[in-house]
């Protein structure tokens, strides 16, 4: 495993564009990694011709980077689909109730023809929860993006709503899955990847209840840490420029195998299905660790702030300028599955206990 | 995804989690294909191989994997992709090849540094009577340790926990191993060499962890 050094060079008047090599480079092992971890995926069991590939899917740069490399890899007649996950969040129900009762009669806030799940029909004046979810809303407009710029591929966008109720059930069952780790965190992510890949959602746009065949989860991990896309990584190049960037980045390729990665494991794996991580093969680690800094994260504060600079790059060579600008989040607050309740119990710090 | 569950018991006494219904069936749900179990005896101890399977490379290979002629025993969970930089052609089950790996390898660390790919795995060396356990450096495969203290007196070592108190993620530093002749413990640390310059760099770990414990060998 001959994973180099972090490479600490600092190139004098170094910038990165759509035509720097470091962008066809990522692209190259990026693509390589995303072809070995779907070629060969065999046929669900069962009768009939099923979908063997899913993608966690939130919407978000490093998913739809990998989304858009498979198509690459894949046969054009071969579905793919989508997973998005979306929580029934009553802090954010209460507060979009409370607003639209302020602003009376406000048209509902809801994306063109994103309807709410068949067995919760949308009622005058209430809001549905899910379509108010960022990674939702993000998820339908990359779906849309993903459509355009991969013709004759079926992208199956799958809405996976989780009701309040269906988390409380399901809860103990997560808090046992991630044990030995044990934070209001580790739980609000667990419960994310859980129901995401329990794959049971509804289909887009027709709403018809859908169970995803596909064994392979395709996951866009690791990117954040290997070419800078934490809010930290600004903070600390605002503070201290690239000698500040450099050692944050060291800390994270520090910490890769202390991810919790495990964890993520132990709760993806519970459905029988198996999650694979494209930034996470060698040879692309290999390659962030050994590509200069400006190389990955650009040459200019707003650019590194922004994060993850030469993927951004790549989606925009790869035809996807609007996920090029997508901001990151984390998966427990774009899916709404951080503080679910209302009032003081939904203020619990990230780092607690779970009670 | 597959799943591993391995326990080892001293001979005169009872497996850890007798009472623990839920964690085969944890297991299984792992890798829904096939669930197998073997036990053998060692040096005074029963080492019990639960492996459950969810087939995607090759035909459906049930788990954990026996060595006919030697009698070691492999709990595969992972996707080696690559073994010696040659990808693990179409239609070759990988956990076949990783044992066919280890078997040829003069110590099992040095076989392990040849794949390329995610993997949580137990590994029972019959021959010298080690069993050798871990995940890959990058912690992509979950495993977790349960033990009341000295291995000795029992450890069970799984994909995944029963929710009770004790369990403890196997790190992704190193090979473990357990001496069941010797009853030493120790860890063979993951290094990496430089390229370039040929000094030694660790990705993840300070040596010293586990330093009184095992031997520092380079992978």
């Amino acid at each position: 495993m001959p994973f180099p050094k972090l490479n600490q060079t600092i190139e004098p008047r170094k910038c990165l564009n759509t035509d720097s090599p470091e962008v066809g480079k990522l692209k190259e092992v990026l693509l390589e990694s995303v072809r070995t971890r779907v070629r060969d995926i065999p046929e669900p069991p069962g009768p009939g011709r099923k979908v063997r590939l899913a993608i966690l899917f939130s919407g978000g740069l490093d998913c739809s980077v990998i989304a858009r490399l498979a198509h690459e890899c894949l046969p054009v007649d071969e579905a793919v689909d989508l997973l998005n996950v979306a929580f029934e969040n009553k802090r954010f129900v209460e507060a979009r109730n409370k607003a639209n009762k302020a602003s009376k009669p406000k048209v509902r806030t809801q994306l063109p023809g994103v309807a709410a799940p068949a067995e919760e029909p949308p009622q005058g004046g209430t809001t549905d929860p899910y379509s108010i979810c960022p990674d939702r809303i993000t998820g339908l407009a990359t779906y849309t993006e993903l459509q355009r710029v991969c013709p004759g591929r079926l992208w199956n966008f799958i809405q996976i709503n989780v009701p309040y109720p269906d988390l409380l059930s399901h809860r103990q069952s997560v808090i046992n899955l991630i044990h030995p780790h044990n934070t209001e965190m580790d739980l609000s992510i667990g419960v994310a990847f859980y129901f995401a890949s329990r794959g049971m959602g509804f289909s887009f746009p027709s709403n018809q209840l859908y169970s995803t065949p596909a064994r392979i989860l395709l996951s866009g991990l690791g990117a954040d840490e290997l070419l800078g896309g934490y809010a930290r990584h600004g903070t600390a190049f605002r503070f201290r420029s690239y000698a500040g960037l450099l050692e944050e980045l060291q800390l994270d390729v520090g910490r890769l195998g202390k991810r919790n990665l495990g964890r993520d494991d132990r709760v993806l794996a519970h459905w029988g299905r198996e999650a694979r991580y494209p930034f996470l093969d060698e040879d692309v680690v290999a390659w962030c660790l050994g590509t200069g800094v400006i190389g990955k994260c650009g040459s200019s504060e707003e650019e590194v702030v922004e994060g993850k600079r030469v993927l951004r790059l790549l989606a925009t060579a790869l035809g996807m300028k609007e996920v090029a600008g997508e901001k990151k989040r984390a998966v427990q607050f774009g899916s709404r599955s951080a503080r679910m309740e209302a009032g003081e119990k939904g203020r619990v710090k990230g780092t607690a206990v779970v009670s | 995804m597959c799943g591993i569950l391995f326990s080892i018991t001293p001979a005169t006494s009872c497996p850890l989690h007798p009472n623990s219904t839920s964690l085969p069936d944890l297991i299984s749900r792992r890798g829904p294909d096939t669930t197998s179990v073997h036990v053998t005896t060692f040096a005074n101890y029963t080492l019990t191989f639960t492996s459950s399977v969810l087939s995607l490379r090759g035909k459906l290979t049930p788990q954990p994997l026996v060595d006919p002629a030697t009698g070691s025993v492999l709990c595969w969970n992972g996707e080696a992709w690559r073994i010696n930089s040659a990808l693990v052609p179409a239609g070759v089950n990988d956990a076949e090849e990783v044992l066919k790996l280890l078997l040829s390898v003069e110590t099992p660390e040095k076989g392990f540094a040849r794949i390329a790919g995610p993997w949580a795995c137990v590994f029972f060396d019959a021959v010298k009577g080690r069993v050798w356990f871990g995940r890959d450096c990058l912690g992509r495969r979950s495993l977790l340790e349960l033990r009341k203290g000295d291995w000795k007196d029992g450890v069970t070592i799984s994909s995944v926990g029963d929710g009770h108190e004790g369990w403890k993620e196997v790190e992704a530093e190193g090979l473990r191993y357990f001496g069941l002749q010797s009853g030493e413990e120790g860890v063979v640390p993951f290094l990496h060499r430089e390229d370039r310059d040929g000094s030694q760099v660790s990705m993840v770990y300070t040596p010293s962890v586990y330093g009184s414990a095992g031997a520092n060998r380079e992978i």
